[in-house]
């Protein structure tokens, strides 16, 4: 019984808008085991959120497009799944979590009714009784009274509806929990809050979970394993310890580390990253990072590095080629 | 603030309005060339006739003496009497508001029960051929006169081929033609009204989050969009029924149904103007009614406002 | 190291120039523009190239002839060219609805733009007598207003005119009021700019754009409104000619000569359509977020 949940192979996704086919995801290969939290680290515009939406088939109908490859969910085929399959994995085995809980609720029904409509939807051969009875479980688990359940969402503050957001994603018990930004629209004390009470829940259900954000402190606390994304593409994954460590990273991943203020150290500016992302619309042939590369050479203009990877740890540049363990 | 203490506050508010508009349209008439009482009389009238009616017709007073007696009448419900042929204003009022209200209703409905859900069918397949059908009729029917359309209508079914009664009011298959007549304009607006908020609703974030919890499209439609997108349907209710009042002059006059626009049709033609002012009055009332209830029902359906806001 | 606009190159453009470079990509809008151009250009020079005399004078003879090559939209009862009168009949129809349009827009500029700008005791005071006149249908009131000032077409011009500010008073009012909480007023304001720059370059250019709007889909629902009137008999008063007075003569003629019906319907309809497509062309071309 294979131990993994999620297996993208060389995945590509696109946007076709009027005015230019936007390349978000670019040969992208990851893999999730059942239970395990993965971070995904990078800037806006990097293809995080759209990665998370293609895993769901949630991309926008006319403009969103899975060029190429494969995404398996528990052996079932994502790209080739129909309607009907689709509608029966999300919000029971797999489910996501999006950034800004302002906007995520449908303002003229009630929290419970929503909350419910999720066990309404999947389980719909459990009595009433049994839902009510799990709808009040889960408020209580996320730290709401379930005498709430009849209020409205503009009667809870961003904080709440974002718990009320996980609660939604967890009450069916979902086997994957993709979380994007979760905590970026929140004050920082109730991101601690919001993200213990994730760590809660994913003990509880033991749900294995995609933790997209560009806070490399929230990925520290609370994920097994790390990768980062650059222009669409891997360039850098492996377990916290061994990333964290700056030891061995991808020079874009040393640039992230680097621009974050350091209380241990005595530093006069933060160091940032020279330069932009590159254009997604107009992308170069070799290493999306060259331009902004402090190791840039003249292969990395030309061609595009491999993933080389020694069992645990890999990283997306030609300086690390010995890295290979064979 | 409760409903009753609302209700009262917003009828009071009525009260201005009607002074407002009474008071407006007596000050245009004092300053206007042209007198009326010679109008009525016609052109062999002598001197001192013309003076013996503008006695009768209060004429003599000063304005402000004319308009203090006139809404003393109309507190009392007096509306006076018609400078045409003396009719009473209220009296003739009420025997002809029947017509012009079931006309008006019948339009209402036809516009609502037709363009709302061709509104939300044109919104869900956008892009289809429904879709731009629904778009090209709305944008016919937005730019055709009232009138004329109830002229060719009355010229080609009611004359040529006889379907349905040409003039008349009264019964139900007399004012059918009439209420398809006077809703053509509101319908297409209204499809249009609802297909944008349908649109503007389907990409809120919430229809995501219902989507990822696997909910159908069909669920999400009338579920989620539906309620949302109605909302702004609802508030826009007010404003349809005011442009319906408007429409049936002209549909009343060309199906010579007896209802109040045409009185008021005939009563601005020869400057009758009680009946003009009667008819006014108890329109603005009328609107300003149906405005606040349209207000407490949108009230009801969208928990996010309360009565007051 | 070279930083790129990752939208591509728009050049330096100003505001004005995106906004009609958008217009122009709308076939429909475009369409509408050159046809209601067309259409106010024939009918508002028609006294120079058609004879003054052919809109009156009548001829028994050749009374409801069918369009022809002598009468390009045939004759009425009375023998009358239709084409001229239809011609002439635009010219009244067209400039009455610019003229209506313009001086209601300039009295809600004037009252919209001081309620939105000095608040308090005169935004109530403006607000509350706009409401007044917005409590009763449009047409009605301009109906009552004829009726207390006479017949005729300039008077009929006065009630429309009136009877249509208040509504263009809210949109300034509105827009007013959104532009003066916007962040980059108090920018403005931090940087010091003066008050006057700020409602010059700020708040007129970015206010304009709703009120243009409305005012084109306006000056459509004016031409209706006064063929209506023409049509009820009040207003303009046969024998002028004017596309609803027009209709009204030849009510019982329909039926037997139908492109007497026909000819000046469709004219009103094809202007009002012609200027709902360039209202809602510019509505797009001022908000692009509204499409995709």
């Amino acid at each position: 019984m294979s131990k993994k949940i999620l297996e993208i192979k060389n995945l590509y996704v696109q946007y076709n808008t009027d005015e230019a086919i936007v390349k978000a995801v670019n040969g992208v290969d990851l893999t999730l085991d059942k239970g395990e939290v993965l971070g995904l680290v990078g800037e806006t515009g990097a293809g995080k959120s759209t990665l998370a939406l293609s895993i769901l088939k949630l991309l926008p109908d006319k403009v969103g497009q899975i060029v190429s490859g494969d995404i398996m969910f528990d052996g079932i085929d994502i790209v080739n799944a129909n309607r009907h399959e689709m509608m029966r994995i999300r919000g029971a085995r797999t489910s996501m979590i999006f950034q800004d809980p302002m906007t995520s609720l449908n303002p003229i029904l009630t929290v419970g009714e929503q909350i419910y409509e999720v066990l309404d939807l999947h389980y719909p051969e459990i009595t009433k009784e049994e839902k009510n009875r799990k709808v009040d479980e889960i408020l209580k688990l996320i730290g709401i009274q379930p005498s709430r359940k009849n209020e409205y969402p503009h009667q809870f503050s961003g904080g709440m509806k974002q718990r009320i957001d996980i609660a939604m994603a967890l009450v069916a018990e979902p086997e994957l929990l993709i979380a994007d930004e979760p905590t970026t629209a929140l004050d920082v004390t109730i991101q601690a809050q919001v993200l213990k009470l994730m760590k809660d829940l994913k003990q509880k259900y033991n749900s294995a979970m995609i933790l997209i954000t560009h806070n490399l402190g929230v990925v520290a606390s609370f994920c097994e394993n790390v990768a980062v994304m650059y222009a669409g593409e891997i360039i850098e994954k492996g377990p916290v310890e061994e990333v964290f460590k700056r030891v061995d990273n991808h020079p874009y991943t040393t640039g992230l580390f680097d621009s974050i203020p350091d209380l241990t150290t005595d530093a006069d500016r933060l160091v940032p990253i020279d330069g932009y992302m590159v254009d997604p619309t107009h992308l170069p042939h070799g290493c999306k990072f060259a331009d902004r590369c402090p190791y840039c050479m003249e292969q990395c203009k030309q061609n595009s590095p491999p993933l080389y990877t020694n069992g645990i740890h890999s990283i997306k540049c030609f300086r690390y080629s010995g890295m290979e363990v064979k | 603030m409760a409903m009753g203490k609302y209700i009262s506050k917003r009828i009071l508010l009525l009260i201005p309005v009607i002074i407002g508009i009474s008071l407006f349209i007596f000050f245009i008439l004092s300053i206007a060339p042209g007198d009326p009482a010679a109008l009525i009389l016609g052109a062999d009238a002598t001197e001192a006739d013309i003076q013996a009616k503008r006695v009768e017709m209060g004429l003599d007073k000063p304005i402000l003496v004319q308009y203090i007696n006139y809404m003393a009448g109309v507190l009392k419900g007096d509306f006076g009497k018609s400078w045409y042929n003396g009719y009473d204003v209220m009296e003739e009022f009420l025997n002809r508001l029947p017509n012009t209200l079931q006309l008006g209703l019948m339009a209402m409905a036809i516009s609502a029960v037709v363009g709302i859900p061709l509104g939300v069918i044109a919104a869900v397949k956008q892009y289809g051929v429904f879709d731009y059908m629904t778009l090209v009729f709305a944008m016919i029917f937005s730019s055709i006169p009232t009138f004329w359309f109830g002229l060719m209508a009355q010229i080609y079914l009611c004359i040529k081929l006889g379907l349905l009664p040409a003039t008349g009011g009264g019964s139900f298959i007399h004012l059918i033609l009439p209420a398809i007549t006077l809703s053509a304009a509101q319908l297409a607006s209204q499809v249009r009204m609802t297909r944008t908020s349908m649109l503007e609703v389907m990409k809120q974030d919430y229809v995501r989050t219902a989507r990822a919890k696997g909910c159908s499209e069909r669920r999400i439609v009338v579920r989620h969009v539906l309620r949302n997108g109605l909302l702004p349907v609802v508030t826009s209710l007010g404003g349809s029924f005011a442009t319906i009042i408007g429409g049936s002059t002209v549909t009343e006059s060309v199906f010579a149904i007896p209802g109040t626009s045409n009185m008021l049709i005939n009563a601005v033609k020869v400057r009758d103007i009680p009946v003009v002012m009667g008819v006014l009055i108890v329109i603005a009332a009328f609107v300003g009614v149906v405005n606040l209830l349209v207000d407490i029902l949108y009230t009801v359906i969208d928990p996010r406002v309360k009565l007051g806001t | 190291m070279k930083k790129k606009n990752v939208k591509g190159n728009i050049g330096n453009k100003s505001q004005w120039a995106m906004v009609w470079f958008r217009f122009r990509k709308n076939k429909l809008a475009m369409f509408g523009l050159i046809m209601i151009c067309i259409l106010l250009v024939l009918s508002v020079t028609s006294s120079l190239w058609i004879d003054y005399s052919r809109v009156y004078t009548q001829n028994m003879v050749d009374r409801f002839q069918s369009p022809n090559a002598e009468h390009w939209f045939g004759t009425d009862q009375y023998g009358r060219d239709l084409f001229a009168r239809v011609m002439y009949g635009g010219k009244i129809s067209l400039s009455a609805g610019l003229v209506v349009v313009a001086i209601a827009l300039a009295l809600g500029v004037v009252v919209g733009g001081a309620a939105g700008f000095f608040g308090g005791r005169v935004d109530t005071i403006l607000m509350r007598l706009c409401d007044i006149f917005l409590a009763v249908p449009r047409l009605l009131l301009a109906m009552a207003i004829v009726s207390a000032l006479g017949q005729g077409t300039e008077k009929m011009l006065i009630a429309l005119s009136i009877s249509t500010f208040p509504g263009f008073a809210r949109i300034v009012r509105a827009s007013i009021l959104t532009l003066r909480n916007q962040e980059y007023v108090e920018a403005a304001k931090c940087c010091g700019t003066s008050s006057s720059r700020i409602i010059f370059k700020h708040i007129i250019p970015n206010g304009m754009g709703p009120v243009i709007v409305s005012a084109t889909l306006a000056l459509g629902g004016t031409i209706l409104g006064i063929a209506a009137l023409g049509f009820l008999g009040i207003g303009v008063v046969p024998p002028t000619p004017e596309w609803g007075t027009i209709l009204s003569e030849n009510r019982t003629n329909i039926r037997y000569y139908p492109y007497l019906g026909l000819i000046p319907g469709m004219f009103i309809a094809i202007s009002v359509m012609c200027l709902n497509f360039v209202g809602d062309g510019l509505r797009d071309a001022l908000d692009p977020r509204t499409k995709n």
